[in-house]
């Protein structure tokens, strides 16, 4: 006999604090579980240990940006899908994240619609 | 607004593609036009106005993203949305060179169709509580934003005068309406600068754009401790 249906994890990277409580309000009422790193390093870390259904990952981090997070993640070997935030001045970036491994993005600031259906092909792509 | 179902302009060589979208268009009541080349749909698009454009990036003779750029930057035309639509995640250097000449969308094929309405939505949305007949111009209510002349009316008739600073201000939370705005965006976007210059140099500037504005600057809402949302259907 299966057990009920698990909750599908999200890990927010973003060092926008305001940003990442909006994301996790708009996830947590569709149902998802959310946890949030408000820095590359963090996020690498955390998502060790948690090990996330789906990315969502901020482009521009003091640290690191989100490019750095996605090949450190796609070297480790694994294949979960990652979804890039960012901002349309720096769109030119799109390019290389996905070449490093992103699997879509995100533009901010997003449409809540929008958003949810990306998430949702991602967690379907993985 | 118009009560009359939105028009979507396709232009794609491959027929089965067409096909796939003009059914599924169809299927959500949209009226879809199908073009056979660059040329016709460019004549399409000026002539009968649709709500939206789909192009291919691969398009014999003219290029898609050749295209993009014409409709772009013909006023008569430039408003119109545009997704544009490439064969594979192999090809993101047309993808990125699209959205920086101007697409509001990409997908790459084979389109999901749910999501693909989704974004069809989303831009229409967006498109028409703007829409105005005249280029340049960013209507609301009883607001005009007049983009070539950067300036500003209220109806019945009263100009509004704005910094540079406010009237970009204005025009970003326009084009992104009914979406909560962080602080750390509007830096990045309106005043260009990184994340992390104090954020009551912002609110400093919203206040005095609505005051500037007056009743219609109460459509420009605060979120608590996060930011601003522009909600156009409050606008007075």
């Amino acid at each position: 006999m299966s057990g009920p249906a698990k909750t599908p994890v999200i890990l927010i990277v973003d060092d926008e604090e305001d940003f990442r409580a909006i994301l996790k309000v708009v996830l947590e009422r569709a149902g998802y579980t959310v946890f949030q790193a408000p820095n590359g390093t963090e996020g690498l870390k955390q998502f060790s240990s948690i090990r996330p259904d789906l990315l969502i990952v901020d482009l521009s981090m003091p640290d690191m940006d989100g490019i750095e997070v996605t090949r450190r993640i796609r070297t480790q070997g694994s294949g979960v899908p990652i979804l890039m935030l960012t901002v349309r001045s720096q769109i030119l970036t799109v390019s290389e994240g996905l070449a490093a491994g992103v699997t879509d993005y995100v533009l901010k600031p997003f449409d809540k619609d929008d958003l949810l259906k990306r998430v949702e092909r991602g967690l379907k792509s993985a | 607004m118009t009560s009359s179902p939105a028009s979507v302009a396709v232009l794609d060589d491959d027929p089965e593609f067409c096909e796939f979208l003009n059914q599924l268009l169809s299927s959500q009541g949209y009226k879809v036009t199908s073009y056979a080349s660059a040329g016709k749909l460019l004549d399409g698009i000026v002539k009968s106005k649709p709500s939206l454009v789909v192009l291919d990036v691969n398009l014999p003779g003219m290029n898609g993203l050749e295209l993009l750029r014409v409709i772009k930057r013909n006023p008569e035309t430039s408003r119109v949305p545009v997704v544009v639509v490439s064969g594979s995640v192999t090809q993101t250097p047309s993808v990125v060179e699209g959205l920086n000449d101007g697409a509001d969308e990409y997908m790459t094929k084979p389109l999901e169709g749910e999501l693909f309405l989704a974004r069809v939505q989303t831009l229409l949305r967006r498109g028409g509580e703007l829409l105005s007949s005249e280029p340049e111009l960013l209507v609301v209510g009883p607001l005009t934003l007049n983009l070539s002349e950067r300036s500003v009316t209220l109806k019945p008739n009263s100009r509004v005068q704005l910094t540079k600073l406010e009237f970009d201000l204005l025009e970003y939370l326009i084009r992104h309406p009914n979406r909560i705005i962080t602080r750390g965006i509007l830096l990045q976007e309106v005043w260009r600068q990184p994340p992390d210059i104090s954020s009551r140099t912002i609110d400093k500037h919203v206040q005095n754009l609505r005051h500037k504005l007056g009743a219609f600057g109460e459509a420009i809402e605060t979120v608590v401790k996060v930011g601003y949302i522009f909600r156009p259907k409050t606008a007075k």
